[in-house]
């Protein structure tokens, strides 16, 4: 009889018990493999060396604007490989509650600015060059049931247009994300229109997004341009594009001390949980543990025996619990695009690692070491 | 009689805790858990709830461009603010309308925490005052128009660095000093920072829009006849909210995602609790077998036996509840946080663990206790006579 067998017949002896301690270990993974991603999101500071793009912003306040002209200076800096810019339309759709993103882009620099976005070479043409063109991504077109062809009326808050009343554009493509680090949900209107019928702030935008021939140039670039503008009246702040979006996540509040709390108390609990059930198993099996040592198990295999218990109990938490919280993730898109964009990474899987051998020694040591130390007299004799 | 039975196995039962006092303490330890850990974040859900609450009062209206969802998003002009101050329904107040077209604008600036953020910016009219008059200065003085002043909320004057009387902050090349802090009942507003509107519309170059206008009515009332006349002149294409209803329309939207993870978070840490009632049952169960058999055999029927067991569970959730809402109270109740409001700019509340969240908390623990007794309650009910005694 090997050992495997020997553990996997002990952890049988009190299925209810085992199952639920297990499903216990289960939750506890499961909430680690939830939050930690969540978690990441919201802290990792994201180095500017490597970023796929930069954002230009108005230095003092997302109220602000930018001239349009700063693009085509951007551009002529060197390891620019190109320039794109983007306006915050706003407005509603339908109803105010229907609060997916839309903004104002020149399409030919923008897509050729972002390849992840996937549109067919048609459509992709279609939004080149159709003036009051609009493209939209594909979960938001699912949502509010729009095809390719139909009409995007759109109510002005911040841009009244000049023809007075409502904008239309028409919907010439349904995009998808590749790779998707968040849900297809934007909405991208041609720029060129917007400008020339806004009442007021032409040659206005939000920001201006830089692609660079070396990823690795980012921090020089950066410097570079905001060197460009200081002390101008349009001073700028730029960060890569992923920091930016970052930023307003972080924003919503100290989400990483939140999530340690409530791993803590989680974790603090589980440990104690297990710890209980393993001592308890192994009380009630003395005289068989008293046997075994009769019959010729050296100390140390005894020790290794109860440990491998608790490990294999701790174990199979530990997995099932980051099984169930992969299944779970995906609905966090739900809650909100960015959540979507949390995946179980190296770190997670390190705490999980790290938190699953601290639960099997603080469950498992401390029986095995009674167990191992045990006098075989006494123990039969107890159990008598 | 029963009930007499019930009563007497479950007093036994209680008074024989303390020698499966290792059990019973997880069991009470991971009720505790959830309970602290889903008031902790509904009380965060509801401090910023109650925030926007007191911000609106019934009787106030704030006029926004028609189809903008907030301030950040309006472009009014002061034409129109003229014209609105003719309109019926308005609170009469010597020779000025109680009426204040207000810039609303952030600007970026380092938190405590030292990490940027967007702290509101409101360039207010000499009437703004008179219109919100629950507003008091609490340091310092107000300001005085034309110059480069600013006063700042009490709550923003915690969330951000250097706001304090007497500092300046520079933005966009202009210096401002800040000359007072402000309280309003625990506010919105308490998070924003206000200037004379003309002077940061010259300074930051914004041109002649207005992002909003705030009026106070005759009364409450007043409200649709106000509303209907805004809507009949074809020289405005103005939306009229109550101001009430504009930040009840803010608090249900910014809590809903809070209350959507905290019911995630919850449902699974509640799980994980009920699995740790079921252990700690199953082994009072089982450790008690020889007892329940005697019981039995005595002439006890199974209900008695199963709502000792019952009772028992919910007792000690009962105590892990409570240790749960102490811990949450103690430790979340009034601490302050902000969050990203519905203009991108942060709004600063307090936790608050009310009198309702607390008993919230106590009635889920003693639900997930009382499932987690359920089951070991029907197997102890259940026990053979014989092998319960033979066992012994």
């Amino acid at each position: 009889m090997n050992h495997f067998k020997l553990v996997i017949t002990a952890l049988r002896r009190q299925r209810m018990r085992t199952g639920l301690t297990i499903a216990s270990l289960v939750t506890a993974f499961a909430l680690l493999g939830l939050l930690q991603p969540v978690r990441e999101l919201f802290t990792q500071r994201s180095s500017l060396a490597g970023a796929g793009r930069l954002a230009v912003l108005p230095k003092h306040s997302i109220a602000d604007f930018l001239p349009v002209r700063a693009a085509a200076r951007i551009r002529d800096l060197p390891q620019v490989r190109g320039v794109a810019h983007r306006t915050w339309f706003g407005g509603t759709f339908r109803d105010p509650k229907n609060t997916f993103a839309r903004w104002a882009v020149p399409p030919a620099e923008f897509l050729a600015l972002h390849p992840e976005i996937v549109l067919s070479d048609a459509q992709r043409d279609a939004f080149v060059r159709t003036r009051t063109g609009a493209i939209v991504g594909k979960a938001t077109a699912e949502k509010y049931g729009l095809k390719v062809g139909d009409n995007v009326t759109l109510v002005p808050d911040i841009w009244g247009n000049k023809n007075g009343g409502t904008w239309e554009f028409q919907l010439v493509g349904i995009f998808e994300l590749e790779n998707a680090a968040a849900a297809p949900v934007d909405m991208f209107l041609n720029y060129e229109y917007f400008d020339e019928a806004r009442v007021w702030g032409r040659g206005l935008v939000s920001y201006i997004t830089v692609g660079l021939d070396d990823p690795n140039a980012a921090d020089s670039v950066a410097a570079q341009i905001d060197a460009l503008y200081a002390n101008s009246d349009a001073e700028t702040r730029t960060a890569s594009e992923q920091e930016y979006a970052l930023s307003f996540a972080r924003q919503i509040g100290n989400v990483g001390l939140i999530v340690a709390g409530i791993l803590g108390a989680v974790f603090f609990t589980i440990a104690m949980l297990a710890a209980n059930t393993m001592s308890q198993a192994i009380r009630e099996r003395t005289a068989e543990l008293a046997v075994l040592r009769t019959l010729g198990f050296q100390r140390a295999r005894v020790f290794v025996l109860v440990l491998a218990e608790s490990c294999a109990m701790t174990l199979l938490g530990a997995l099932s619990g980051l099984v169930v919280a992969q299944l779970l993730i995906g609905s966090l898109a739900s809650v909100s695009a960015q959540l979507g964009a949390a995946r179980i990474g190296p770190a997670t899987l390190g705490w999980s690692v790290a938190l699953a051998a601290i639960i099997a020694l603080l469950a498992g040591v401390p029986p095995a070491w009674r167990a191992s130390r045990m006098r075989i007299v006494d123990a039969l004799r107890r159990s008598g | 009689m029963p009930l007499q039975q019930t009563l007497a196995i479950a007093r036994v039962n209680l008074r024989s805790l303390r020698f499966r006092l290792s059990a019973s303490l997880v069991a009470v330890c991971g009720i505790a858990g959830v309970v602290l850990v889903i008031v902790a974040l509904l009380s965060m859900a509801r401090g910023l709830e109650s925030t926007l609450r007191v911000s609106g009062r019934a009787d106030r209206v704030l006029i926004l461009r028609a189809g903008s969802n907030s301030e950040l998003n309006g472009a009014i002009t002061r034409e129109q603010v003229r014209i609105v101050a003719d309109k019926p329904g308005l609170a009469a107040s010597g020779n000025e309308a109680p009426i204040s077209g207000e810039i609303y604008t952030s600007v970026y600036l380092p938190r405590t925490d030292a990490r940027d953020a967007n702290l509101p910016l409101r360039g207010v009219a000499p009437t703004s005052f008179a219109v919100r008059p629950e507003l008091r200065i609490v340091r310092g003085r107000l300001l005085e128009p034309g110059k480069f002043e600013l006063i700042v909320g009490r709550r923003a004057a915690q969330e951000f660095a250097g706001l304090a009387v007497g500092r300046h902050i520079s933005v966009r090349g202009t210096r401002w000093e800040i000359v007072g802090v402000f309280a309003s009942n625990g506010s919105v507003f308490e998070s924003e920072s206000w200037a004379d509107g003309a002077t940061l519309a010259e300074a930051f170059k914004r041109g002649p829009f207005l992002s909003s206008i705030t009026a106070k009515l005759r009364s409450a009332a007043a409200f649709s006849e106000f509303r209907d006349a805004i809507a009949s002149d074809p020289r405005l294409q103005l939306h009229v909210w109550r101001e009430s209803d504009y930040y009840a329309q803010q608090a249900s939207s910014s809590t809903g995602a809070l209350r959507i993870v905290g019911g995630i978070i919850g449902t699974i840490m509640g799980l994980g609790a009920i699995f740790a009632a079921l252990n700690t049952m199953y082994s009072a169960v089982n450790a008690r077998t020889p007892e329940i058999a005697t019981l039995k055999a005595l002439g006890f029927s199974a209900a008695p036996i199963m709502g000792s067991v019952l009772i028992e569970a919910v007792f000690l959730s009962l105590i892990g509840g409570c240790v749960g809402v102490a811990l949450a109270w103690a430790i979340f109740d009034g601490y302050s946080a902000s969050t990203l409001g519905a203009t991108f700019a942060q709004v600063a509340f307090e936790f608050a663990v009310t009198p309702g969240l607390a008993a919230a908390g106590v009635g889920l623990a003693c639900v997930l206790g009382a499932i987690g007794g359920l089951m070991p309650a029907v197997r102890a009910a259940r026990l053979p006579v014989v092998a319960g005694l033979r066992e012994a």
